[in-house]
Order: C-alpha cells, then structure tokens, then sequence
C-alpha cells in the first residue's frame, strides 16, 4: 500500500473523529435552545472567545471520553509494538495487518513502534481525568484554608502560613522520590496524605451549603444529607483499600484507585495547595477591606459566610484564570515526573512522558514530540480562552 | 563552569522566563480588567486623565494583589522547579545538586539545600506580606 498524503491523513482523522463531532454538535445544539435557562453555563455562548475554549476544551473531553471508556477512536493499541513500524513518518501503512485491523498509522510510529496517533488520543483520557482533578482539589483546599488565614488573620494566619512556607520549601522532586519510594508506600504515607487531602472538598461544600441555607433548616438537612452523603461514600472510597493500611470501610469501598495513580494524584496535589492557599489568603486580604464586607459584617453575617459568599466571589476574576493555568502546568508536572523516572508508569500514554521520549529524537523523526505537544498546546489554549469568557461573562451581571 | 558569559545563560534565561510571563501576565490581565471597570476609574476618566495615566497610577496598583503573590511564589518555584532546563542545557543549578544529592543519598549536601530553600521561601514570603500592606495599606499583618 501506498503512503498517505497529507490530506487523506487529515481526512481519515477527521472520519475517525466522528463520535467526538457528533457529541459536540448533540451538546452545542442542547446548549443553544436552552441557553436562557442555564445561568452561567449559558452565558458562555455568549461570549465567541468562551464559546471557542468551551469548542477545544469539550473536543478533549469527548475524545478522551470514548477514547478511554468506550475503546472507540484509537485504531490500535496504544501499548502494543509492531514490527517494522519503528519511527515511520504519518500515514504509513501497517505491515502485515489482519483482516478487521487499521490499516494505517495515521500520524506515523514512535521509536518504540507504537502508534502515535492512538498514543495521544488514548492519553487524553489521562491528562483530562488526573490535571482538571488535581487541581480542583488543590484549589478545595488552598480555599478552605486560605480562606479564614487571610480573613481571621493573627495566630491563625501565622501558623498557616508557616505550613505554607514549609510545603513550599520542600522540593518538588525530593517529594516525589520520598513518595514512589516502595517502603514509603509501605508504611501507607501517601495513603495517609489522601486522607488529609481529599477531607478538604468536604467541609468545604458543607461549609459553603450550610452558609448559604442556614435560615431555612429543613432545606438545608435535606441538601446537606445528600451532598455529603455521596461526597462521604465517594471519599471513604478513595481513601480506603482492602489489603493496606486502611481497609476499615471495606463494605462502603466503591472502587480502587491504583496505588502508583493515587501517589502522583497526592502529590501534585500536595505541591499545589500552598501556591493556591497563598493566592487566595492574599486576595482575601485585600477584599476583606472593602466596604461591601464591613456592610456584611455590620448586617451580622456570620464570618464563613462573608467569607465563601462574599469575599470568595469577588475573588473569581484571578482564580478562574489560575485554575484554568494550572491544569495546562500540572500536565507538564506529569511530564517532568516522566523525566526522572517518577510518576505514571513509563510505558503510559500520557503527553507529558511521550512528549519527553520524543524529545531525544526532535531532529530526526519530529513527528512523535510534537503530535502530543499540539495537543498540550490545543487543551491549555481552549482551557485559557474558557477562563477568560467565563470571567468575562461571570462578571456581567 | 568556567568564565560563564551572557550567551551562555541567554537560551536557559529565556526558556524559563517565557514559561513564568504567560501566567503572570494571564494574572495581571484579570485582575487589572477587574479593577478597570470600577467606579473610580470612571471618575478619573471623566476628569480627563490620559488613559496611560489612569492604568499606572490608579489602577495598576489595585490590581497587583494576585500578580504580586504569583511573582514571589516564583522565586521558591525557580529554585527547584526548573531541573529540567539545568538538565536540558547541561548547567548545574540549585534544582540539578538537589536531583544529584538526593540519587547519591547525600544527607549533608541535601541537608544544606534544603536550609538554603527554606531561608528563600521565608525571605520571599515576607516581601510578599510586606508587599500587600505597601499595594493595599488598610491590609493589617500581625
């Protein structure tokens, strides 16, 4: 068989691509017709720039979706080597292929001869579930206790602060070969970390619900029940596992998360937090002097009140964008893990490591560097546009 | 390394600092729109300011909370963040001795490194609660 030219490989992708299409049309349609009803989420298709991040971010999200739960784009396994496929330029076709196979390696083979294309797309499953995670955790908990530092101020603030610092100092990298260390894993540490860690979401919608419906009771035992009863089921889950150091509520254990993907989730959380907790404290610091917040406090506001429902809100604007930022940098803190050895295994998909393996041979065969790099650049661009229509439009109101 | 010049930092130099800008810059832009469309601003225009002086003088200033939190949290982040441009462009920095002490269990050298971050994050963190009291002066730090 031939090679491909550029444009049948642009074509096949596209065709290949067609579930992702489809979802994106069956959401953006639904989103339209109900664009009046769905608060903020409606206003971003307001706004061409949100509406454009929201277009790349939900193209990711699709495809790592059906890529990664329903087996439905890759046109080969993303683990397995052929022969003779090794480092062969976009659109060569499979030697050797059987009937029912892919024919073609769309964007060519890396220097293991595995199939790039199937490689990124199946690492998109990845990079969507652990970064957005991550960070959404870190922020739980640079908020819940970035919070009350810089509003309260005084003895709490200062001891915070120094467990900020503390955390900041620790290097990165000494972190992480403390943490895949297979005796540390032993003694349950990273274990015990997730338990610190994931308890942060908690309080904070317990804290954030209650605040908001405390002066209708009723209301708030039934929101209440629910929220934490699932955000409970969820966490007893994460943090317990039959046969290691907690394994105490194995009857409400709904999944097992693998021990080495709950390290690197731990630990980029870990490194996270401070950072968040630093920006929040010093946005808390400066809105707590406005005078919207001494009306509310005049009014007798209780504090978390004025803290999560006035205070939180006005600091959106930075947040939103930083949230938005560090998805794009925990993905290349996945990769740098790679660099060392550290993190997800080696032989995983994930763009941060295939973009280090195909570093070494960027000169010669450029294609498998830079396939996932685009897509890095891709996500981080449409998550960034995203950020910015919905600052745009969360402040228009 | 011998006799360093300044092409010999240009390429590393440039990497890492085109890595911070972006975010910075990102940072500023949202908090500076935000401040923008505040009433005072308004006020200032109406008074018949030029715009550059309204951006530098008025807004710049309360907007530089979050921007100012993100550069010195950089300082920690450019000690032993950046080992990937040490090991890329082959210098041995700050980042690269920690890697190095912490493959070849040297407790002493990693002890000293470590003393040395510490000593950075608390004198950046303390700039940067200085900091908020100079941008934002009814900002109390005990």
């Amino acid at each position: 068989m031939e090679l491909l030219t550029w444009g049948e490989i642009f074509l096949k992708i596209l065709v290949r691509l067609t579930p992702v299409w489809i979802a994106l049309v069956v959401t953006f349609s639904v989103s339209f017709y109900f664009k009046r009803s769905l608060g903020l989420y409606g206003k971003l298709f307001d706004s061409k720039v949100g509406m454009i991040g929201f277009t790349i971010l939900m193209f990711w999200v699709f495809t790592g979706f059906f890529a990664g739960a329903l087996d439905w784009i890759v046109t080969s396994d993303p683990l397995s080597q052929v022969s003779g496929m090794k480092n062969k330029v976009p659109g060569t076709p499979v030697r050797g292929v059987e009937q029912g196979e892919y024919p073609f390696f769309l964007l060519g083979g890396d220097n293991m001869a595995r199939d790039v294309f199937s490689r990124v797309v199946y690492g998109s499953s990845l990079i969507i579930v652990i970064a957005p995670l991550a960070t959404l955790f870190a922020f739980m908990m640079g908020i819940t206790l970035g919070l009350p530092a810089g509003y309260y101020g005084g003895r709490l603030d200062t001891i915070l602060s120094f467990l900020a610092n503390l955390i900041l100092a620790f290097p990165v990298i000494l972190l992480f070969y403390l943490l895949v260390t297979p005796e540390i894993v032993d003694t349950g540490v990273p274990q015990f970390m997730a338990v610190v860690l994931f308890f942060f979401p908690l309080v904070f919608f317990t804290v954030l619900l209650n605040t908001r419906f405390h002066t209708n009771p009723t209301k708030r035992n039934i929101i209440l029940f629910f929220v934490v009863g699932i955000l409970g089921i969820l966490y007893l889950s994460i943090i317990n596992e039959a046969g290691s150091k907690i394994s105490i509520f194995n009857s409400v254990d709904l999944f097992n998360i693998d021990a080495g993907l709950l390290t690197v989730f731990v630990s980029v959380v870990f490194v996270n937090s401070p950072t968040t907790f630093r920006i929040v404290r010093g946005l808390t610091m400066d809105i707590k002097t406005r005078d919207y917040v001494s009306a509310a406090q005049t009014r007798g506001e209780g504090p978390w009140y004025i803290m999560l429902w006035e205070i939180l809100p006005n600091a959106r604007g930075p947040l939103i964008v930083d949230f938005c930022l560090r998805i794009g940098y925990t993905t290349i803190l996945l990769g740098t893990l790679g660099f060392f050895g550290l993190g997800l295994e080696s032989e995983s998909p994930n763009w941060g490591a295939t973009i280090n393996d195909g570093r070494k041979l960027l000169s010669v065969y450029p294609h498998p560097a830079l396939v996932p790099a685009l897509s890095l650049l891709s996500l981080v661009l449409g998550l960034n546009l995203l950020a910015d229509g919905l600052r745009e439009e969360s402040l228009r109101d | 390394m011998d006799n360093a010049t300044i092409e010999n930092f240009l390429l590393p130099v440039i990497t890492i600092a085109l890595y911070g800008m972006g975010y910075i810059a990102r940072m500023t832009r949202a908090s500076m729109t935000e401040v923008m469309t505040s009433q005072y601003i308004r006020t200032a225009r109406l008074k018949g300011l030029s715009f550059g002086n309204i951006v530098i003088k008025h807004a710049l200033r309360n907007a530089l909370i979050a921007p100012f939190t993100v550069i010195m949290l950089q300082f920690p982040w450019l000690l032993n963040g950046v080992v990937i441009v040490e090991t890329l462009f082959n210098y041995k920095g700050f980042g690269w001795v920690l890697v190095w002490a912490a493959g070849n269990n040297d407790i002493e050298l990693l002890l000293g490194v470590s003393v040395v971050s510490v000593f950075v994050v608390l004198v950046t963190q303390l700039i940067s609660d200085i900091g908020y009291v100079y941008l934002n002066p009814r900002i109390k730090v005990s």
